[in-house]
């Protein structure tokens, strides 16, 4: 019967594991965008986003976010209106357009847009040189109409953003890339997800 | 009286033991698990970094590098290495850049030190340049390392490439003349700077 104090051990053992998993919590999980809500394309998705504010409050966002359609982009913005957008061998362009549908005091800066392949490859919309063109990168808010900023300030001379607006904004791939779903995000573990009608 | 005789002995036998495996054990700073997992490679070969993979094109070296419409001029050389990235899941760029030699001498992205490249999407090649300066005798064993965060290369993996670099590229990179750093660029074959007349520079891509 010496031996049955050896029973305790594979339950000492799952504590020792339990109570070192905060460990997760603590490092990477907050990080990853696991708190999904999925949708599908030109179907109204209601997407609901936390974050921390600089005081430490948590803030809660609402806004209806709809994919109207994800189309091969034929030009970028420049300095003086709208460019052809060159092609660069092994690239494609895709223009996702996004309507959005959200109470115009809510700030909506720092969006993050991602598209993902067939493959299960995911490129971010982010600010780059495709070779002659500059691809912008990723915004959720019309151009001179934003809202208000995360410290509740204003940009100067921008007028209010409307209540419901679309947005373009450009992803650069592979070009064997087929899109599959669009990804919208702006503070983990929140994100929407809408897949990509064929 | 021998008792406690032994008893001393066992007590410094025990400090010893102590002091000695205190000197031996990693101290609460080090973290030996946590080392970067090392690819190494030579010029030319495609090297997978999980995330990535990336190929060194080219190295050139010369005393003068251009940027941005600056010349920087070097009491030692500039080692130039271009090189290709292609993510592999996620847009990834690669931040971290140093180059080694075997004296165990190392040379980060400090200083005029820099490594012009771009975040690409998965699959779409980024071509990138780093430049770096270093003493001349360094070149015969210079090794570049590449990896994706250079805040953290911590459990990551890390490429290793042999530059391949003699004595006598380092002769002629002293003569070179000055190379314009392109700016990184996308695409499959946009290798970018065909007018800079980089053909006329020291070049020093193992064969």
């Amino acid at each position: 019967m010496r031996w049955r104090w050896l029973l305790v051990l594979p339950v000492a053992l799952a504590l020792v594991l339990v109570a070192t998993a905060s460990r997760l919590q603590v490092f990477w999980w907050p990080e990853q965008l696991h708190d999904v809500t999925t949708g599908s394309q030109g179907a109204p998705l209601e997407v609901s986003d936390a974050w921390e504010d600089a005081e430490g409050h948590e803030q809660r966002r609402d806004l209806t976010v709809t994919l109207l359609e994800v189309v091969p982009a034929t030009q970028v913005e420049g300095f003086s209106g709208p460019e052809p957008l060159v092609p660069v061998a092994g690239s494609a362009v895709w223009e996702v357009r996004l309507r959005l549908e959200v109470d115009p005091e809510v700030p909506l800066g720092g969006c993050e847009v991602s598209l993902v392949d067939t493959r299960g490859r995911e490129a971010a919309a982010a600010g780059m040189m495709l070779g002659e063109s500059s691809v912008p990168g990723p915004t959720c808010e019309p151009e001179g109409r934003t809202g208000p900023q995360y410290d509740g300030s204003r940009l100067e001379g921008d007028r209010p953003r409307p209540p419901t607006y679309a947005v373009s904004v450009l992803v650069v791939t592979d070009d064997d890339a087929v899109p599959d779903r669009v990804r919208l995000w702006w503070e983990a573990p929140d994100v929407a997800e809408i897949s990509v009608r064929d | 009286m021998g008792r406690g005789l032994t008893t001393g002995l066992v007590g410094l036998g025990l400090l010893a033991t102590g002091s000695l495996l205190q000197g031996w054990l990693p101290d609460d700073d080090a973290d030996p698990g946590a080392e970067p997992h090392v690819r190494s490679g030579g010029v030319g070969d495609r090297i997978d970094l999980r995330t990535a993979t990336v190929t060194v094109d080219e190295v050139l070296g010369t005393t003068r590098v251009e940027q941005y419409g600056s010349e920087l001029v070097s009491p030692g050389l500039w080692v130039v290495v271009r090189y290709t990235v292609v993510a592999t899941e996620e847009n990834t760029p690669i931040t971290f850049a140093e180059l080694g030699d075997a004296d165990g001498r190392v040379w980060g992205l400090v200083g005029r030190n820099a490594n012009a490249c771009t975040e690409s999407p998965p699959g779409l090649a980024a071509h990138c340049t780093v430049f770096v300066e270093v003493p001349p005798d360094a070149l015969p064993t210079l090794q570049l390392r590449l990896a994706r965060l250079s805040r953290d290369t911590r459990f990551d993996a890390m490429a290793e490439i042999d530059l391949g670099l003699t004595r006598a590229d380092a002769e002629a990179f002293a003569t070179a003349p000055a190379y314009a750093v392109p700016a990184p660029s996308l695409g499959d074959d946009d290798l970018g700077d065909d007018d800079l007349g980089d053909d006329d520079l020291g070049d020093g891509e193992a064969s």
